[in-house]
């Protein structure tokens, strides 16, 4: 069963029966407090035929042994009673026996003995479809007044309160079913809303967040559940989007590895099954050897990436001068016709000399590769606030603001023959986010179109500290 | 002369499958990225196209666009030797697919399948007085009748194919008789020595030194 129905119909019920349960209480209160006062004009009246009778024969009653019943009774049939209200009544002896009645009544039906523990007692009796109180006095020792008055309108009017109850209850239950309904929808709507947004996430991974209303508790949940699938959903993307660079590696990786081998192998194959010339078996083989070189490199490169992930390095404090002056000489000894401008602070950094020596040479062989003729690298080393900054900028081809972004991945080549015929495999700057990464160092790039490219490096003291 | 487009970034490769498609007898142009090909499409025409997928600008998936409607048959070559790279290939109505690395054989048999499956193979083929008639099977010297079995002619058709190449024993082998080649078979030499005999190209059909056999012509 659907929670809308479950809550309805528990309204529904709880409804219905709190109203037929007070509605009855309520006729069978009323009910009793009219019988009651039915009983106590009942005793009423069995008083007044008492003090009738006691009028009546007052000085033979004071000598109580010597009243002759059946004088009295002879008496009283003689006369009748006068009386304005008509009360029936009877006379009865010790065992019961009627000795005098004025209506009916009926030797059997007495309870005098029930007068033994209490002064009075009643009983109500139902004749021929009439209710009937008959209550019992003791008169004198010997005789006993019992009268009867009809109650039937009390009986009747109960009867009558519980056919207006259900009545009105048949009436009641339409109108609530009704007005549960609409209540029970209103309560339901957001948690249906809820299920419905909950299913459409499934459907398309698109989630727009639920407008909250008010604070209750199925607004709490609403929220909960918006931060809830905003987190799943994030984490569902990283995860495909891993997945995908996954993909792509493996891809570029098997591109990169198939290109000089088919190289090699076709180029092989030609040599010994082809009768050539000799400078044309020269000049094969020259390909053979290069894109041998080629894979050589690529697999180092590859070894690198894979030994810079698990591997624990030992840092040392290196004077930064120094350091970056050395690379700067030894890089550039073969590239004399490029421009290099140097201006290095003293400063201290922690780092792994020979991983950080590969990310300024690749950093530098970029930029020098960018540069075609009347270049211009600079270097520049910054002691900063926390820290210390390496800034290396080039004059040269820049590149768009939209590969910026992809630049870092690994095999990503911004333009594939140049950076093949200059001997690239696109690992360069990929070793160097990894190496960076076991630095705890931050780079940014910064580049226009045909004006150059910047490059910052920025390493934090508080690692410089920890040693 | 059936003219070949090769589109490949790889100026090694590239110059490799040229000068294997120019030695089989094949007109090769190469082309380098995607606008030059759509650049040569638009002034020349072509029997087929070699296609490498991953080119700079467009890739050969790409390009398949503008090809298609021209009605050249397209044989791609590519290191994307995933199942759905294929898939996707053929279904963009690329006629084959050869995966890198590859052996010159291979590729040059793809190619004659292809240029044979859209009729711009020449029917007949010639070596010294020996016409070879593929249609219907007939070998001629001088125009006289040679009777070649079945696995024979084959073999004569595969040193006509690859003429100046060195088949190895194992290709000739498994390309003929389906079948893996053991070791010390001698049944290609058998082979190869009748269909020799029969043709008379006991001259053209010279042993390679522990490799097999190369059919021999002047280009």
């Amino acid at each position: 069963m659907k929670f809308f129905w479950k809550l309805y119909f528990s309204i529904m019920v709880i409804t219905m029966s709190c109203f037929s349960i007070g509605s009855y209480m309520l006729i069978e209160s009323g009910f009793h407090a009219t019988l009651e006062r039915e009983v106590e004009n009942a005793y009423h009246e069995n008083d007044i035929i008492s003090s009738i009778l006691n009028n009546l024969f007052f000085y033979d009653i004071s000598f109580k042994y010597i009243v002759d019943v059946e004088y009295m009774i002879n008496f009283l049939e003689d006369i009748t009673i006068q009386n304005d209200t008509n009360i029936l009544f009877c006379l009865r002896n010790t065992e019961g026996k009627i000795i005098y009645m004025d209506g009916s009544f009926s030797n059997k039906d007495h309870f005098i003995d029930e007068l033994t523990i209490k002064k009075q007692c009643y009983r109500i009796v139902k004749e021929k479809g009439h209710y009937y109180i008959y209550t019992t006095k003791p008169f004198s020792d010997e005789i006993f007044v019992e009268n009867k008055r009809e109650i039937t309108s009390v009986f009747h009017n109960r009867d009558e309160q519980f056919q207006i109850l259900l009545f009105y209850s048949i009436i009641l239950l339409m109108i609530s079913a009704i007005f549960i309904y609409i209540v029970t929808r209103w309560l339901v709507s957001p948690i249906k809303n809820l299920s419905l947004i909950t299913k459409k996430i499934t459907l398309d991974n698109n989630f727009e967040p639920i407008q909250i209303k008010g604070d209750d508790e199925i607004a709490q949940l609403t929220k909960d559940f918006n931060v809830m699938s905003d987190r799943l959903l994030t984490s569902m993307n990283e995860i495909q989007e891993n997945a995908e660079k996954q993909s792509l590696f493996v891809g570029n990786f098997a591109h990169e590895l198939k290109t000089p081998l088919t190289t090699i192998i076709g180029y092989g194959d030609m040599i010994r099954s082809k009768r050539l010339p000799e400078e044309q078996i020269i000049h094969y083989a020259d390909h053979i050897v290069k894109e041998g070189k080629r894979l050589e490199s690529l697999s180092m490169k590859l070894l690198d990436l894979i030994v810079l992930k698990n591997h624990d390095f030992t840092f040392l404090k290196v004077f930064m001068p120094d350091f970056l002056k050395g690379i700067e000489e030894e890089f550039f000894i073969s590239k004399k016709d490029i421009e290099v401008l140097i201006d290095i602070e003293d400063g201290y950094v922690m780092l792994e000399p020979d991983l950080m020596k590969t990310v300024i040479i690749n950093l530098l062989d970029n930029a020098s590769k960018a540069t075609d003729y009347h270049g211009k690298i600079e270097i520049m080393g910054k002691k900063v606030k926390n820290g210390y900054t390496i800034i290396i900028s080039d004059n040269g081809r820049g590149m768009p603001q939209e590969e910026i972004s992809h630049i870092m991945e690994a095999f990503y080549m911004i333009d594939k023959s140049r950076s093949r015929i200059q001997g690239g495999a696109g690992l360069g700057l990929a070793i160097v986010k990894e190496i960076l990464h076991v630095h705890h160092a931050k780079i940014y790039f910064e580049s226009h179109l045909d004006q150059g490219t910047r490059i910052t490096l920025d390493f934090e003291e508080e690692y410089d500290d920890e040693r | 002369m059936n003219r070949i487009l090769v589109v490949e970034d790889d100026r090694h490769i590239s110059e490799l499958v040229k000068v294997n498609l120019s030695d089989a007898g094949y007109f090769c142009i190469c082309a380098y990225d995607g606008q030059q090909v759509i650049d040569l499409l638009d002034h020349q025409s072509f029997d087929l196209i070699i296609l490498d997928v991953m080119l700079p600008y467009m890739s050969g998936f790409d390009l398949m666009e503008y090809i298609r409607p021209l009605h050249i048959p397209v044989i791609f070559l590519t290191a994307k030797s995933d199942v759905n790279d294929r898939v996707k290939g053929l279904k963009l109505g690329g006629e084959d697919y050869i995966v890198k690395p590859f052996e010159i054989i291979e590729l040059l048999a793809r190619v004659e399948t292809v240029l044979r499956r859209y009729h711009k193979l020449s029917r007949y083929l010639y070596i010294d007085d020996i016409c070879v008639d593929t249609l219907s099977r007939k070998v001629t010297k001088s125009g006289e009748l040679i009777n070649l079995t079945h696995k024979e002619y084959d073999i004569l058709l595969l040193f006509l194919q690859n003429k100046n190449i060195a088949l190895f024993r194992e290709r000739i082998y498994e390309t003929i008789w389906h079948e893996m080649y053991l070791e010390d078979s001698r049944t290609v030499d058998l082979h190869i020595q009748r269909v020799r005999k029969k043709c008379g190209l006991e001259h053209r059909i010279v042993s390679v030194y522990k490799i097999g056999y190369r059919l021999e012509v002047e280009e």
